[in-house]
């Protein structure tokens, strides 16, 4: 092989300006059976990446390997811009079918699911404790809002108080982070998204999506949020229940819990002992939203199968095992991290809620229906917060929505043809 | 660990200006010069964060982080109010507690305008002194950062006008109304990057959807499946979805629409962009009239005066190009030779206008029951050829009693309340099943109908088959 460059980007997750510096580390076995390929590594920030990366695509000036995210494969996909992955690529199997689904279509694997998660609550056990609350007890969302209830009887609002904390963190701004936290609740509840966007007529306000509301509602009353709590950035809420602990649960990312179970320094550094779990049961079970991030190498990428190797790379237990251990992100395969009896026990309610999690459908214009409903969810939560009836209020929110998803569906002429 | 007195900040913020002075406008740029900041504090900053100002929103954005682990790009949004106006107003340094750390924010400034700001994050606080030189850092700095900022405007205008003086060309050089609208479409997906660019040609009436060409990021020009909806480009251009609409007139007339949008993206659409786009679609408006006034004449030229039928030339031309085809689909054609009955006596009867009118009338019967992909042609006078490609024997008969009694059930309505019914001699031909030729399948064609008319007109014969008349129009004409 003649020397070459390989440009990789990547998504710093919760390892910030260190990612650069981790997957230098992890690649150095790439390195060493490929001297004479240099990768160069460029970190993007989530709440830039889609648009650079399309930008570059649309280009023709994309790297050879990509980090993306599972939503953002339908679309990418249907423009044509995915190269076929190799068969030697992946050597074991997805840890769950879904994962198999994110990235296939029309029988074609476009991506390699890289690494997994799934939506869930996240709980601080001291304060479980204190209220003698079992996770039997949180399995269920009568519940589940029952020790709301009693944590609420003993909740400081005029301070932060982590002794006397909130129940529940939530945040309803209008993005799509909204969304991404509230999904489990409205499919726990009968929501079909996936179905209702097909039929193009009523789809946050169907008749589904009631139940979920109406838990939603009780939540936010439960813990009496403020407005001004409902508008919160997610990383300062993430803050707060961290740090300050300010609330008794958080509906949020998972990537602490994990650091957490598996390096004693980050469990050291935790102002809290932490629990993940699974989203309380509602009318339709307990579902939580799947997620995570796939490896993709462009259409007309010219160094193909240099590219693919470097994936191969990526999903290898010699990566993985580095990757895993420094920012929390869990292996989307079956492979040597998973093997591990003391990991494996640790990290069973999370894997399970991996093999059992839904994902959004893989629509060619997801970015544009997340963002709706992202702000659609955020409208109707704030109208709740307000204090405003569901029923009288938030229907017509809900329809409004529906009109300009409908009218985005119908703009929609091309999705029949794909490339 | 340095001395923060013993930094020299003005050379310090020369040196991280000039690694602006490169032609590279990427995002590595930025870390670069951060990372000269950061190596010229040492110890002292644990992190400089760079902001440019977005002046339309009135927002910094994080364009590069850079610490002692490594760097990356910025995400962070700061809008002007949540800054403290000592700093947005009077360019004043401020220094804020950060939980352990703290963050003094320098102001960038140019022609007195705040352009940007760096934050330096430390865990002790920055002397007095320090903070009165962050300003002379700053100033040396921003010579750079505007350097950038204007190569990064001079390439987005360079791009752009690359794109606009493309699509001019391509405007100009487009032969047809298709090609035209597809090479702007095109032009307008991937010169100005926009996800879709979609034109809709208008029927005459300006409202009614004749066609669309759709234009797509990755994928080049697509066949629609479905025509879009009006309606709906209109209620997105008016909606939150990033989509635009803009008309094609031609005085007051609705000629077609081009639709941009970004709806895969999510992208803004860019307003430089869409003025550029805009601008082009007037041009292009002008460039489809004569597209289509082009394609008029051509058109006009093919077809009989008369009745719009196609002239027996262009027939021709089309009718060797079918039989080629027939040939590679491997099924069949059928060759219709119609005579008008009686037509002299309708002239001599009631005048050429009437003869006129009635050929204009049954060339009318014929476009409605041809279908689209059928060839209809005057040959000359009364008498009237039909290719019909992909025709069987069966359907041939079929065809043949639906035109002779569509014919003979719409009679035609001359002045005076006074009406002609009119009636037909049809011969039909099956290539290849009658000929392996074109002479000799027009030749058999014509002998069928020869047989028609002199088996008693009103009539249609397959060739090598005996004539036949319509029962129930026999039972009529009774």
């Amino acid at each position: 092989m003649s020397s070459s460059r390989l440009r990789l980007w990547i998504m710093p997750t919760q390892l910030g300006s260190l990612t650069s510096h981790v997957a230098t580390k992890a690649l150095r076995g790439f390195s060493r059976r490929n001297p004479k390929v240099d990768v160069e590594i460029r970190v993007l920030p989530w709440s830039i990446a889609w648009r650079e990366i399309l930008k570059a695509l649309k280009r023709g000036e994309p790297p050879d390997v990509l980090q993306v995210g599972t939503t953002w494969m339908g679309t990418l996909s249907h423009l044509g811009f995915l190269g076929d992955v190799p068969e030697w690529v992946e050597e074991r199997p997805c840890l769950a079918p879904w994962l198999d689904e994110a990235v296939q279509f029309d029988g074609i694997r476009r991506g390699v699911p890289w690494v997994a998660e799934c939506s869930g609550l996240i709980a601080r056990e001291d304060i479980l404790s204190l209220a003698k609350a079992s996770p039997s007890d949180l399995s269920t969302w009568n519940g589940f809002l029952g020790v709301c209830h009693h944590l609420a009887e003993d909740a400081r609002r005029d301070v932060i108080d982590p002794f006397h904390p909130l129940p529940v963190g939530i945040t309803c701004r209008p993005e799509p982070v909204t969304l991404h936290n509230l999904a489990s609740w409205l499919w726990s509840g009968g929501w079909e998204l996936g179905s209702l966007l097909d039929g193009h007529s009523a789809i946050l306000a169907h008749e589904s999506t009631k139940p979920g509301f109406k838990v939603l509602k009780d939540l936010l009353k439960v813990n009496r949020t403020a407005q001004d709590m409902g508008a919160i950035q997610p990383y300062r809420l993430s803050q707060d229940f961290y740090e300050e602990g300010r609330f008794a649960f958080l509906i949020g990312h998972t990537w602490r819990i994990v650091k957490g179970l598996l390096d004693p320094k980050t469990a050291a550094e935790l102002r809290w002992p932490i629990t993940y779990l699974p989203i309380p049961a509602g009318p339709a079970g307990s579902i939580q939203r799947g997620g995570g991030s796939v490896l993709v190498v462009p259409q007309h990428s010219l160094q193909s199968d240099r590219a693919w190797l470097l994936v191969r790379h990526m999903i290898s237990d010699e990566f993985m095992s580095e990757w895993t251990m420094a920012s929390g992100d869990l292996p989307a395969h079956e492979s040597a991290f998973w093997e591990d009896p003391e990991r494996a026990r640790l990290l069973a309610p999370l894997r399970e809620g991996i093999q059992r999690a839904r994902i959004y459908p893989a629509h060619p214009m997801w970015a544009t229906i997340e963002s709706i409903l992202g702000r659609g969810l955020s409208t109707i939560l704030w109208s709740i917060l307000s204090g405003e009836h569901i029923e009288e209020r938030t229907k017509p929110m809900a329809r409004k929505i529906d009109a300009e998803l409908n009218a985005l569906l119908r703009l929609g002429w091309d999705l029949d043809v794909n490339q | 660990m340095k001395n923060l007195q013993d930094i020299d900040l003005g050379r310090l913020g020369s040196e991280a200006a000039l690694c602006l002075c490169v032609p590279d406008t990427s995002y590595r740029i930025f870390q670069a010069a951060c990372a000269v900041v950061l190596k010229g504090f040492e110890e002292a900053v644990e992190q400089v964060r760079l902001y440019l100002l977005d002046t339309k929103e009135n927002v910094l954005c994080e364009e590069a982080l850079i610490d002692h682990q490594g760097a990356m790009e910025g995400s962070d949004l700061i809008p002007l109010y949540q800054l403290p106006p000592e700093l947005v107003r009077d360019h004043k340094v401020w220094q804020h507690g950060m939980g352990t750390q703290l963050e003094v924010l320098v102001p960038l400034t140019s022609q007195g305008k705040l352009v940007g700001l760096v934050g330096l994050v430390s865990l002790q606080p920055f002397s007095d002194v320090i903070l009165e030189q962050l300003p002379f850092f700053a100033q040396s700095l921003v010579a750079g950062i505007m350097l950038v900022q204007r190569s990064r405007e001079k390439r987005r205008s360079e791009r752009l006008l690359h794109a606009a003086t493309t699509t001019a060309r391509a405007l100009q050089s487009s032969d047809g109304v298709e090609d035209l609208l597809g090479n702007f479409a095109l032009m307008a997906v991937e010169e100005m990057g926009f996800d879709r660019a979609t034109f809709i040609i208008f029927e005459d009436d300006g409202k009614t959807v004749r066609k669309a060409i759709c234009a797509r990021a990755g994928s080049g020009i697509i066949e629609l499946p479905v025509l879009p909806e009006i309606s709906a480009l209109e209620e997105a251009s008016a909606g939150n979805l990033p989509g635009l609409w803009l008309p094609m007139r031609k005085g007051s007339r609705l000629l077609g629409a081009l639709f941009v949008d970004n709806l895969y993206s999510v992208e803004p659409l860019p307003q430089d962009a869409v003025q550029v786009l805009s601008d082009l679609t007037g041009q292009a408006a002008l460039a489809l009239e004569n597209a289509r006034l082009i394609e008029r004449l051509r058109e006009a030229a093919l077809r009989d005066d008369l009745t719009g039928l196609y002239r027996p030339n262009y027939f021709n031309e089309r009718a060797h190009e079918e039989l080629a085809n027939c040939l590679r689909r491997g099924d069949s054609t059928g060759l219709l030779m119609l005579d008008l009955d009686h037509f002299k006596d309708i002239n001599d009867t009631w005048g050429h206008p009437a003869g006129d009118l009635v050929l204009i009338r049954l060339a009318e019967r014929l476009k409605v029951c041809l279908r689209v992909g059928d060839i209809a042609c005057r040959k000359g006078g009364d008498e009237f050829i039909v290719l019909v490609p992909g025709l069987t024997a069966e359907r041939g008969q079929k065809l043949s009693e639906r035109l002779l009694e569509d014919v003979w059930e719409h009679p035609v309505e001359l002045t005076g309340e006074r009406t002609i019914r009119i009636s037909l001699s049809v011969g039909l031909a099956l290539f290849p099943e009658h000929a392996d030729n074109w002479m000799d399948f027009w030749q058999h064609a014509d002998e069928a109908l020869y047989q028609s008319k002199t088996a008693g007109r009103g009539r249609f014969c397959m060739w090598g088959d005996e004539p036949h008349s319509v029962l129930h129009l026999d039972r009529k004409k009774a």
